[in-house]
């Protein structure tokens, strides 16, 4: 590190007492044999319970030192924690001279900071990879059924009738910039596992989490009445959220809203990758439509386009209303809306 | 008394700091709190004729922006290497971690754990490449820090081999 020889050196002092401000260093000298403290300075009552002394050995100061010494060269050892879940560095240094000199700094903040931020991090990966797993065997269990029953889905470019659902969750970006890393993780899950559990609940096939919502594909394990299945699936998911935003505003917690989108139409399957990593894909037509109408769904509210709206058996008593929206790359499509917990 | 360094080495989150916690305090927790540098935990094995200090040392996991320092092995007797049977990844981690195990302290003795042997629906190891790493490895443990499913089996395994 270059060091400004010309820097004043009361500017010197500032950055230094800025830099140890809270590290509470202590440090000991070794004596020629590289095991016993000649010398002690600085707060010991922070890192021992019993004080050192000249002539112990320095491998007393703490058990992580245990058979260390003498140590020719530089050594660190970042981040140990104690007992009481405080954190300190450990810093051996040698001197011009060749002396060993010993010091302790503690890292408590930066290090409780820092752990937070890991924390959030590592629990994303594992709960990231746990999502997968389940969606791997989920289409595992899709190709061997539609194998045991002639389906054909590993067929190149099988052409079928499904119908997509997309499902988000509104003001996330908003939502993302104003809280921390911990909490919205846990809030997106909250939200990601009831709204999964509903469509899985009803068939549907989870084909991609897309960081705050997901493509959901239903009409492949039962080709019949997929339409309606979509649409139930939807109607449970909405009940669920809301039972989610009751329980969050109990604990005074910030409510998020859930908009959805469905399309129906013909569509080319299929299972791409090896076995290690399969996916399911479904192109079409009215899989574009299903995002986009799933972009201009308020919190709360159902799209369907117009097939699936026509394909519905059963409308369970929800108010429609006609809406004529321009989705982009499509043109100006016909869409109906529902927002069906205000029946 | 003998006293041995022993280190838990693998990738973030198998169960290293969960296995110490099962074997020493015989407790566990499902909460998860990343491990930062190092915490060292003690515990004393009678081996009949000797007894060994163990003294555990749980260090953060390897990570790919995050590697394991070598400061952290030295003076290490032996070590536990764990992986996560739910994620196979993870037994790759051992092997790069095994080699810097070597490079810095030598042939050291070290066991392997294949770690929450409970979650059996999630299990992501065939049995052929379980049948293969007991071969080339001995021993192994398929281990869980949950139920305690060979974890004090594995410990006393090190022990006894560190002091032969
Ligand atoms: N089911 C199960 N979960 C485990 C087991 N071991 C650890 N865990 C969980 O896995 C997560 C990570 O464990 P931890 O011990 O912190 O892993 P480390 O990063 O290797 O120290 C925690 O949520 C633990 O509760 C196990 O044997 N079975
Ligand atoms: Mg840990």
């Amino acid at each position: 590190m270059a060091f400004p020889v010309d820097m004043p050196p009361h500017l010197v002092q500032h950055l230094a007492n800025m830099h140890l401000n809270g590290l509470n260093p202590a440090w000991v000298l070794l004596a020629e044999d590289g095991k016993t403290i000649v010398r002690i300075g600085g707060d010991w009552g922070a890192y021992c319970d019993v004080l050192p002394a000249v002539g112990d050995a320095a491998e007393s100061l703490n058990p992580v030192l245990w058979n260390m010494f003498p140590m020719s060269e530089d050594f660190r050892l970042s981040q140990i924690e104690t007992a009481d879940n405080r954190f300190f560095d450990i810093d051996v240094r040698h001197d011009a001279s060749g002396a060993c000199w010993v010091l302790f700094t503690d890292v408590s903040k930066v290090t409780r900071r820092f752990q937070e931020m890991q924390q959030a991090a590592n629990t994303l990966h594992l709960e990231y990879h746990r999502k997968h797993q389940l969606l791997d065997r989920h289409v595992g269990e899709l190709v061997m059924s539609d194998l045991l029953d002639g389906g054909g889905l590993y067929e190149k470019g099988k052409r079928r009738m499904i119908c997509t659902m997309f499902m988000d969750i509104r003001n996330f970006t908003v939502f993302n910039e104003a809280h921390d890393a911990q909490e919205v993780l846990e809030t997106v899950n909250q939200y990601l596992d009831v709204m999964l559990d509903s469509v899985i609940e009803y068939d549907g096939h989870v084909d991609k989490i897309t960081g705050d919502g997901a493509m959901v594909v239903f009409g492949l394990k039962h080709r019949a009445h997929c339409v309606q299945q979509a649409f139930d699936s939807a109607l449970l998911l909405m009940q669920r959220v809301a039972e989610v935003q009751q329980q969050r505003k109990q604990h005074g917690r910030a409510v998020l809203g859930v908009g959805v989108g469905i399309a129906s139409g013909e569509a080319v399957t299929g299972i791409v990758g090896t076995h290690v990593r399969r996916t399911f894909t479904a192109f079409g037509r009215h899989v574009n439509l299903a995002a986009r109408l799933e972009s201009r769904a308020p919190a709360g509210a159902v799209l369907l386009d117009a097939a699936s709206y026509h394909d519905l058996d059963d409308r369970r008593h929800c108010q429609f209303s006609l809406r004529h929206i321009q989705a982009k790359g499509i043109g100006e499509v016909e869409a109906w809306e529902t927002f069906p917990l205000q029946a | 008394m003998i006293q041995k360094k022993i280190c838990m080495l693998g990738a973030f989150g198998v169960g290293k700091t969960s296995l110490v916690a099962r074997f020493v305090h015989s407790r566990f927790s499902d909460r998860y709190l990343s491990t930062m540098g190092v915490k060292v935990d003690r515990k004393l094995i009678d081996l009949g004729e000797k007894k060994v200090n163990m003294m555990l040392w749980d260090v953060y996991g390897e990570e790919e922006n995050r590697k394991v320092a070598t400061n952290y092995m030295r003076g290490a007797a032996g070590a536990m290497l764990v992986a996560d049977g739910t994620r196979p990844a993870t037994l790759d981690v051992v092997d790069v971690l095994l080699a810097r195990l070597r490079d810095t302290v030598g042939d050291i003795p070290w066991v392997l754990m294949v770690n929450k042997h409970d979650l059996v629906d999630q299990w992501a190891l065939p049995a052929s490449r379980m049948q293969q790493l007991e071969m080339e490895t001995r021993p192994m443990y398929l281990s869980s820090a949950k139920t305690g499913e060979h974890v004090e089996t594995a410990f006393r395994q090190l022990a006894a081999m560190m002091v032969e």
